[in-house]
């Protein structure tokens, strides 16, 4: 099961980085939160811990329901529907993903890691913090960058779950609360910057560095 | 140890209260210089103690939270000694800046000035009782920063601007040389940064040693001045206000010095060489900083290169005591490090009075310009007196302290002379030469600056316009200066005395085995007719003075014709028919055209009866001009290319981040293979 979980996380990245259409990549960051948000429970496999329990509740309740809510509304208002040219091409990006995915396997084999349930986590977790750092850097829009940091987080979250079992529940929900207030902040910021500018491309923002 | 606790929290304490009362200028400075006075006596007490008092030494240790840091002090003879002009001579300048910066009538924040002063003070005390790597250089850095920051503290001025910006760019390259000094000396010491496990170094070889020296040498000589390494020092101490560069160039170069004689006692017996470049860069720095002072037309930068030359003859006597060190001489190893330590303390009384003196001038006429001045005497004649006394002092003239510690120096090239094989003696007749030579183009300079500040007419109406009233807080860190600086001449022979442990600590740690027998060898000395000769110049000048007080009893009841000065048959003197400052030594800066480039702009007059003529003459740095400007500007260029990597495109910063995480990855996996 959670192999599979893992599997859909690297498909759902690789569609990611083909698709365009931003309300789709919403959606699709949205599933991958919600299968993430089962992880904990599968993992500890000691039962559903109330801590797991309550983990998995908070990343659905916030990945799920509320940054897809956040997202669609900054993208409403400042009504970007798609990524027309972003920097690299969608091949070419997912070209590099799956050469990331690679490298991942790589970093994962030579990373020896005591307790790992499945071999697929190190891999899986690595590629998707790259993928995000990927659509970060090769996206034009603000909001698919935006989306790219939840990714990344995303990432860092998987890592996060299955190496640090016993990391305290409260630092957990702390990383979460982290990327809900960057995420709202970002919404927000958008908003103004699309209001302001009547765009949110990055690359013509290079004017404000004076 | 508490006493000297007390004075550091003294001096901050102080500072802070004075900054924050600063919008009662007065009030403000007078806190301020009450607070460097406390602290001064508090300090001075256990100094006295250590170095003449029954305890050898005063120790404090503390934990302080950073890797490798402990609040580690000790107060040995070597501190105690370099501790009193650290508290004296800024206490008095702290006295004087609250007049002077109140005189001057500024906007300006008086407040952070002397909270400036008093913090550089506090690190410098810190510098010099630190036995700790990080405590040093934490230490070493804010006095730096706070130096800087007084140089900058009239920023609208472009040369205060400029002059701030170098010095604080000498500063940190300076250091960054102390910070490899330092961390190699930690690796040799299995990791520790404390001074007394550095002196416990047994694995260094005799290269790393040679290299640990450079490094010293570098990093110390950018904070002394010593040529090369000083072509931030001239405009650095002319640009901000006089009381500044008194502490700067009396204290705060000094610091080098200790920081140079602290950190040799951990690098093992050294070998000749050492000694030699130590004499090569003392002459260098000597003969060119007094070439270039007496060229100057500025007094302060004139006071700043002859800083320059000061250092060097100190640095000239440490070789010599190197020299003697590595000859296994001790009359030569002990003469030279007192006449360099001896040397340190009356540098820094006279060039503080000669700073402060000047200062005084600038105040009444508004200019240190030479060629604008002349006549001063007649307004200031107590700041001409004390001036007149910082002159011979630092000329090496007796019966005050510059020639008792001059002649230390060439005892010691005396002896070295006369003790070693001819081929041997060959450094010790080139320094006996140069030293004689300096001294004697100090005397030109000095001539130059005294004569032609104050004697004389005003050569322009600043000059002559009548000046204000010049208060007993200007008058009187002066007038002290000036009595310690005949004090120092007169009471040379048991000063010299008092230095025995001083040195004994110097050599001590060298752990040679000759030094390490060397026990109280000052004493047995033979320091020659220092004390004759103190004694009968102070009568030839006593008869000088009763004979002035006998001829102004005589005149007093009569009538005294004046008239103006230089009157001598001319149908209307002119102030301009006087010498000027670069006419005065032309002679001798033609006769050292190699060191000194004098650049001359000049409309010759032309016909028989010329309209028009002109001249005009200055000075650069050589080093400055032809070495540092280019290899700064260059360095500036080449970084520029830099710029392209900050586009402004927010993705390519984060792929930069990207990229440089994945590597750091990828290597740190392979290197785990």
């Amino acid at each position: 099961m959670t192999n599979i979980i893992l599997v859909f996380l690297v498909l759902t990245n690789l569609m990611l980085l083909g698709t365009g259409r931003i309300s789709a990549s919403i959606r699709i960051v949205a599933a991958q939160g919600v299968a993430l948000s089962l992880l904990p429970l599968l993992i500890h496999a000691h039962g559903f811990g109330v801590r797991a329990v309550l983990l998995a509740a908070a990343t659905v309740g916030l990945k799920g329901y509320l940054f897809p809510r956040l997202l669609n509304k900054a993208q409403r208002q400042a009504s970007v529907r798609y990524e027309p040219a972003p920097f690299l091409s969608f091949s070419t990006s997912l070209m590099l993903g799956v050469a990331s995915v690679g490298v991942a396997m790589w970093i994962g084999e030579s990373l020896k890691l005591p307790e790992i349930e499945s071999p697929l986590i190190v891999p899986a977790a690595l590629s998707t913090i790259f993928i995000g750092l990927l659509l970060i850097v090769a996206r034009k829009k603000a909001l698919s960058q935006v989306l790219g940091y939840v990714v990344l987080e995303n990432g860092i979250y998987v890592f996060g779950v299955v190496l640090a079992q016993n990391e305290p529940l409260l630092v957990e929900l702390g990383i979460l609360l982290d990327v809900f207030v960057a995420v709202f902040l970002m919404g927000i910021a958008i908003f103004h910057i699309s209001r302001e500018f009547d765009h949110i491309d990055v690359d013509q923002m290079t004017t404000l560095k004076h | 140890m508490e006493l000297l606790l007390a004075a550091i929290v003294a001096l901050i304490g102080s500072g802070i209260v004075a900054w924050a009362l600063q919008r009662w200028p007065t009030v403000s400075t007078g806190i301020a210089a009450a607070g460097a006075l406390g602290a001064a006596v508090l300090g001075i007490i256990p100094a006295w103690n250590v170095l003449v008092g029954s305890c050898p030494t005063l120790v404090f240790s503390a934990a302080w939270p950073v890797p490798g840091g402990r609040l580690a002090l000790e107060l040995d003879p070597l501190s105690a000694w370099f501790l009193f002009p650290v508290l004296i001579v800024p206490a008095l300048a702290t006295i004087y800046a609250g007049e002077a910066l109140c005189f001057r009538q500024t906007q300006r924040r008086v407040g952070a000035a002397v909270f400036l002063l008093n913090l550089l003070t506090a690190a410098m005390v810190v510098v010099v009782v630190a036995r700790n790597g990080l405590l040093f250089l934490a230490a070493w850095e804010v006095a730096a920063v706070a130096a800087s920051l007084l140089i900058l503290f009239e920023h609208d001025r472009p040369a205060a601007q400029q002059a701030g910006w170098y010095s604080f760019v000498a500063a940190q390259l300076g250091a960054a040389f102390l910070f490899g000094l330092f961390a190699v000396l930690g690796q040799h010491a299995g990791g520790s940064l404390q001074f007394a496990d550095f002196a416990l170094i047994t694995n260094l070889t005799p290269a790393g040693a040679n290299v640990l020296f450079g490094l010293a040498l570098i990093g110390f000589g950018a904070k002394a001045g010593l040529i090369p390494f000083h072509s931030w020092l001239p405009p650095a101490y002319s640009a901000a206000c006089s009381h500044v560069p008194a502490v700067l160039s009396g204290v705060h170069s000094k610091l080098a010095v200790y920081g140079f004689l602290r950190v040799l006692s951990y690098l093992g017996p050294p070998p000749n060489w050492w000694g030699w470049v130590l004499i090569v860069i003392g002459l260098l720095s000597g003969l060119t900083g007094i070439v270039l002072a007496l060229a100057q037309s500025d007094l302060k930068k004139l006071l700043a290169y002859s800083s320059i030359e000061n250092l060097g003859i100190i640095f000239l006597s440490l070789g010599l005591g190197l020299l003697g060190l590595a000859k296994n001489d001790q009359t030569l190893l002990v003469l030279g490090f007192a006449g360099a330590l001896f040397h340190v303390w009356n540098h820094s009384l006279f060039k503080g009075l000669l700073f402060l003196a000047t200062g005084i001038v600038e105040l009444q006429a508004g200019t240190t310009n030479i060629n604008l001045l002349g006549g001063q005497i007649k307004r200031l004649p107590w700041t001409a007196g004390a001036f007149l006394i910082g002159s011979v002092s630092i000329c090496g003239l007796p019966p005050f302290n510059g020639f008792a510690s001059e002649f230390l120096i060439y005892l010691t090239a005396f002896d070295e002379e006369a003790h070693l094989s001819t081929s041997m003696a060959v450094p010790a007749l080139v320094a006996l030469g140069g030293l004689a030579l300096i001294s004697g183009l100090a005397a030109v300079a000095f001539t130059k600056a005294f004569g032609l500040t104050f004697l004389g007419a005003p050569r322009s109406a600043q000059a002559a316009a009548p000046g204000m009233r010049v208060g007993w807080r200007l008058r009187l860190p002066v007038l002290l200066l000036a009595i310690g600086c005949y004090a120092c001449g007169l009471l040379a022979p048991r000063i010299i005395k008092i230095l025995e442990p001083v040195v004994a600590v110097c050599i001590r740690e060298m752990a040679s085995p000759i030094a390490r027998s060397v026990n109280a060898p000052i004493s047995q000395i033979d320091i020659g007719p220092l004390q004759q000769v103190v004694v009968a110049t102070s009568g030839l000048i006593l008869i000088v003075l009763s004979l002035t007080a006998i001829r102004w009893i005589l005149l007093r009841r009569r009538e005294v014709g004046r008239t103006v000065t230089w009157d001598c048959g001319y149908a209307a003197p002119a102030a301009s028919m006087q010498y000027t400052g670069t006419s005065y030594v032309q002679p001798t800066t033609e006769l050292f055209g190699n060191l000194v480039p004098v650049s001359q702009i000049s409309e010759t007059p032309n016909g028989l009866f010329p309209t028009s003529a002109s001249l005009k003459s200055s000075v650069e740095d050589p080093y400055l001009v032809r070495f540092y400007q280019p290899v700064f500007k260059a360095c500036g260029w080449g970084l520029l290319k830099l710029r392209g990597l900050q586009n402004g495109q927010a993705n390519l910063y984060v792929l930069y981040v990207a990229v440089t995480l994945i590597a750091l990855l990828a290597w740190q996996l392979g290197w785990s293979r």
